[in-house]
């Protein structure tokens, strides 16, 4: 699959008659915003019929401690990238754990789950795998505050969001036939504008120039 | 064989009816093919899509020309500097910015390649140009590098973008060291009612540009835009001199274009007498010999 930038101008020359000028109408931080969009919604419509997820679709995220934004000694603090909501009870993050990749982490959905288990007397005692919960664009791991670096693999909202993902060099998480559908809803979308003529007249109303006003 | 202004004056003259020509002495005649050539430049610029109407107006175009813009601000006459003189229409503009990295540097080897080893992961890859400042003790480390990823913290330090030219340390590498990324990407044009836009705000990967009051002023202002590279349309220097029978416009000019230009002339020739026939005839060669 090709990059972001080699996506966009597809669609950009898909629409432009197979020519790229700096004079186009739609920006390309516009265009950019779509394919993010409409990737989301193709992996949710087929992912809600195969409940399968394509490992192109997927970034790993090694996610380091940083000083600078924890907030307490209870938990250590991670940022991360935003996940895909796959349905009502998953999100794009398939693995949070430790760096190896064999250790997954106990994820929790809420604070109220994470109360409980540190409420229950078993799950209290026995249960030493560290948890984390997802809020505010951060993991927050507890059960062990000693930990340095950990391991988030899924599929991400946006995957510029990625800091080790650098989007003019590195493939789009993306798979062919998503691809298809992907540049499809956006060409919907951004053809309509590309065929309407420019608004030229400075009179507060769009007024585009094929429009004969009487 | 030459084409020299006495030529040209010939060819015009064919294309007119000669009696007519006692009313313009060779001052008047140098101002009107003066102003056809400069119009004649004009036309071709407009519809400059296919390698033969670039043909035509080669001499007239530069391409990669290498300026170092003031606070983001290139002059486009010879008033104020820096500036390009001899500017008359913009074809494509590219932009170096330099964007910091939120990077420490660790270490820097005392090798041949330098290799650099950084304190945190990042999305730099093979090939990738960056800058690095302020290192002291292994100064070669110092300038524009393109680097070649060893590990997702280290990089080696090379000279160019295939990878070939090791950059060769000079020394123990004693502290400091700033890392930015270097971006050197074509911009489009900033329109006034785009600047509304959340998604058309310039950044240093995204850069635009403006032709306004006799400058190219280049966005974000808020980094330094230390370099371009400009493709333009410069103004004419050679012009048609009637009483001239040296010097050789076809070094200049195609002979196509000189013929495009005696039709523009005549056009507007006939335009000026009024002459409605000479006008639709000049028209059609006009036509046949774009």
């Amino acid at each position: 699959m090709g990059t972001l930038p080699e996506i966009i101008e597809e669609i950009i020359r898909a629409d432009n008659s197979g020519i790229i000028t700096d004079e186009q109408k739609l920006d390309n931080d516009y265009i950019e915003s779509l394919v993010h969009e409409y990737r989301a919604q193709a992996i949710f419509m087929i992912y809600s019929n195969t409940k399968r997820l394509n490992p192109s679709w997927t970034q790993k995220c090694i996610l380091e401690y940083d000083e600078l934004i924890q907030e307490s000694k209870e938990y250590v603090l991670f940022r991360a990238p935003r996940p895909l909501t796959l349905d009502p009870i998953r999100n794009g993050h398939i693995y949070v754990g430790s760096v190896c990749g064999t250790k997954p982490f106990r994820k929790v959905e809420t604070r109220a789950d994470l109360a409980n288990r540190n409420m229950h007397r078993h799950m209290k005692v026995r249960d030493n795998i560290p948890k984390v919960l997802y809020s505010d664009l951060c993991y927050e791991v507890y059960g062990n505050t000693d930990i340095k670096t950990i391991l988030v693999d899924g599929v991400h909202l946006y995957p510029t969001e990625v800091i080790t993902y650098n989007k003019y060099k590195d493939p789009y998480p993306i798979s062919g036939d998503l691809l298809d559908m992907m540049k499809s809803f956006v060409r919907k979308e951004t053809s309509l504008s590309s065929n309407t003529p420019s608004d030229t007249r400075s009179d507060s109303t769009h007024t585009p120039t094929s429009i004969s006003v009487k | 064989m030459a084409t020299t202004g006495i030529d040209f004056k010939k060819i015009w003259e064919r294309k007119i009816d000669k009696s007519y020509t006692a009313f313009y002495n060779s001052t008047k005649q140098n101002a009107l093919f003066k102003n056809a050539l400069i119009n004649a430049i004009e036309l071709k610029y407009l519809s400059l899509d296919s390698q033969k109407i670039y043909d035509e107006i080669g001499n007239v175009i530069k391409t990669g020309q290498v300026f170092n813009p003031s606070s983001n601000v290139i002059f486009l006459s010879t008033v104020g500097s820096p500036n390009i003189s001899d500017y008359n229409h913009l074809l494509t503009v590219k932009c170096k910015y330099i964007s910091p990295l939120n990077l420490i540097l660790e270490k820097i080897s005392y090798a041949a390649p330098i290799v650099i080893t950084v304190n945190k992961l990042n999305n730099l890859r093979d090939g990738e140009l960056i800058n690095i400042s302020s290192v002291t003790g292994n100064t070669n480390a110092n300038g524009d590098r393109y680097i070649k990823r060893i590990t997702n913290k280290t990089f080696a330090l090379y000279s160019d973008n295939k990878l070939t030219v090791p950059i060769i340390g000079n020394g123990n590498y004693v502290s400091g060291g700033i890392l930015s990324r270097v971006y050197y990407k074509y911009a489009i044009p900033y329109k006034s009612d785009r600047k509304i836009s959340v998604f058309g705000e310039p950044t240093e990967d995204n850069p635009r540009f403006e032709v306004v009051s006799g400058k190219l002023k280049l966005y974000p202002t808020d980094s330094t835009c230390s370099e371009i590279t400009i493709d333009y349309i410069t103004k004419p220097n050679v012009f048609i001199d009637v009483t001239n029978s040296v010097t050789d416009l076809e070094l200049t000019y195609p002979l196509k274009f000189l013929y495009y230009v005696a039709d523009v002339a005549a056009k507007m020739f006939a335009e000026e007498i009024k002459d409605t026939e000479m006008i639709n005839a000049a028209v059609l060669e006009n036509n046949t010999n774009q």
